[in-house]
């Protein structure tokens, strides 16, 4: 058997092998990281949560005290806070987050219209189509469960996604984020849910990649000649 | 004229480019592994706390929110939260924050050193030998750009667990350790901002990667010649006997 040489050769032929098994992901790596790197992130956002608008003040005449809205029964979690032009409480308990009308004591649902309130008050435009979904999207990640989605009529494309139970905004997505995301979804190769890079196959294809990498940059160290510079023959 | 040899154009191109960008490539691909073979969850820090002790409390033994609310100019939101083994309220106002007793709405001073490193066992998993409790009034490199002040409570341990409380409510706000710091500078390496290390926008990057994008395409566009067609052999001669 012909021992194993660590040669200028030997790592060629590792550069073009592997190159071939895995260039393709690598073009999709600095093509995907290049998109990402120059599409604006503050035009993007974040991945969670709404862009604060500074929340207005709580009118705090004429409230019931707690009891008297969301009933006897303990709490894990109480807020009184200003939600859809509305002063609620909310109020977690093992079934959830639930809403309460805090001037009259009454539950609120959050139907499409409340909804549509409350993604006004977060995007700062009108909206103009509200639906339900059943479950979780690429769009309302990591929030799996329902959510109302309600778009907006700006010339950014927003989409702001409400949870039907609490009320609370689960995201805020335009087409900048869109954009960005099918890069992202390239950049992390979940093509499925663009959440999870620990996956297997890109552990693999990393490790592949390496090998990739690590012999271009020793190659780099035998592919120059003095010449290739201007400089004199030693 | 001549005719163009694309393989050594191509080679040539390969060449330089890798020369301009390559110890860039290898450096993205060695953060990019440790990043996606370290999993986010052990990175975060997940198995460092357990999620706080479930607690419930009867409406009726609280101070009315709107009253609390009323006594803080501008307040924005009142939340009941846990801070220790007390219910308080959380008042969100343009002028700070203000945490008041949850019975009797009156305000309560920030937790002090015993309080917040009680804090930190609470929700802490591993080894309970505290090393430190430091007040920082400076937001520390592992912070990001969150603002102060902080409760920092340093574990025993070669990866050097840290906790961060918030002074006020009590809250567990970060948890550190080697595997994150460790993330962190890769995340700087890999998105070469190396002085705040959150602009993904910054020139050098954008330079860098589109760099990149040429040195990789080149590469692949050699791969065209890198696999030379074998010859067909004559079939050998049968030499007369």
């Amino acid at each position: 058997m012909k021992r194993l040489r660590f040669s200028l050769l030997f790592w060629r032929r590792v550069h073009k092998w592997v190159g071939l098994v895995v260039g393709l992901q690598l073009v999709i790596w600095a093509v995907s990281g290049a998109m990402m790197a120059t599409l604006d992130a503050g035009a993007v956002g974040g991945h969670d949560g709404p862009v604060a608008h500074g929340p207005a003040a709580l009118s705090t005449a004429g409230l019931r005290p707690p009891a008297a809205a969301i009933g006897a029964a303990p709490v894990a979690g109480l807020s009184l806070q200003r939600l859809g032009g509305r002063t609620v409480y909310a109020a977690t308990r093992d079934d959830g987050t639930r809403l309460f009308d805090a001037v009259s004591g009454a539950p609120i649902g959050v139907d499409a219209a409340f909804a549509a309130a409350i993604a006004q008050e977060a995007a700062g435009a009108p909206a103009r189509a509200t639906r339900l979904l059943d479950s979780g999207t690429v769009e309302t990640r990591p929030h799996r469960g329902a959510s109302w989605r309600v778009d907006m009529i700006d010339d950014k494309g927003t989409s702001v996604y409400i949870d039907p139970h609490s009320g609370r905004v689960i995201a805020m997505r335009g087409d900048a984020w869109r954009l960005w995301d099918v890069f992202w979804m390239l950049h992390s190769m979940d093509y499925a849910r663009h959440e999870n890079f620990n996956h297997p196959l890109i552990v693999i294809i990393a490790f592949a990649t390496l090998w990739l990498s690590l012999s271009g940059v020793w190659l780099l160290f035998k592919s120059f000649t003095r010449r290739d510079f201007g400089l004199p023959r030693r | 004229m001549k005719p163009v040899r694309w393989p050594l154009v191509a080679r040539r191109l390969h060449k330089w480019l890798a020369l301009i960008v390559g110890v860039q490539i290898a450096i993205w691909t060695v953060t990019g592994f440790y990043m996606v073979a370290v999993h986010i969850d052990h990175i975060h820090g997940d198995h460092l706390v357990r999620p706080p002790a479930p607690a419930s409390v009867a409406p009726a033994t609280l101070a009315p929110p709107g009253e609390v609310a009323a006594q803080v100019p501008g307040a924005t939101a009142v939340t009941l939260i846990r801070r220790g083994d007390d219910w308080a309220w959380l008042v969100e106002a343009p002028g700070g924050r203000q945490v008041r007793d949850a019975a009797t709405g009156a305000p309560l001073a920030p937790l002090d050193a015993a309080a917040a490193r009680a804090a930190a066992l609470a929700r802490y998993t591993g080894d309970p030998r505290v090393v430190a409790v430091r007040h920082l009034t400076a937001t520390p490199q592992e912070l990001g750009k969150r603002p102060g002040p902080f409760w920092q409570v340093e574990f025993a341990g070669w990866n050097r667990p840290t906790l961060y409380i918030d002074p006020l409510t009590g809250a567990l706000i970060a948890r550190r350790h080697l595997a994150w710091r460790v993330f962190d500078v890769g995340w700087m390496l890999h998105i070469m901002d190396y002085r705040e290390r959150s602009d993904v926008n910054n020139p050098l990057l954008r330079t860098a990667t589109w760099g990149a994008v040429l040195a990789v395409t080149s590469g692949a566009w050699l791969l065209l010649w890198a696999f030379p067609k074998r010859r067909k052999r004559k079939p050998a001669k049968v030499l007369p006997a």
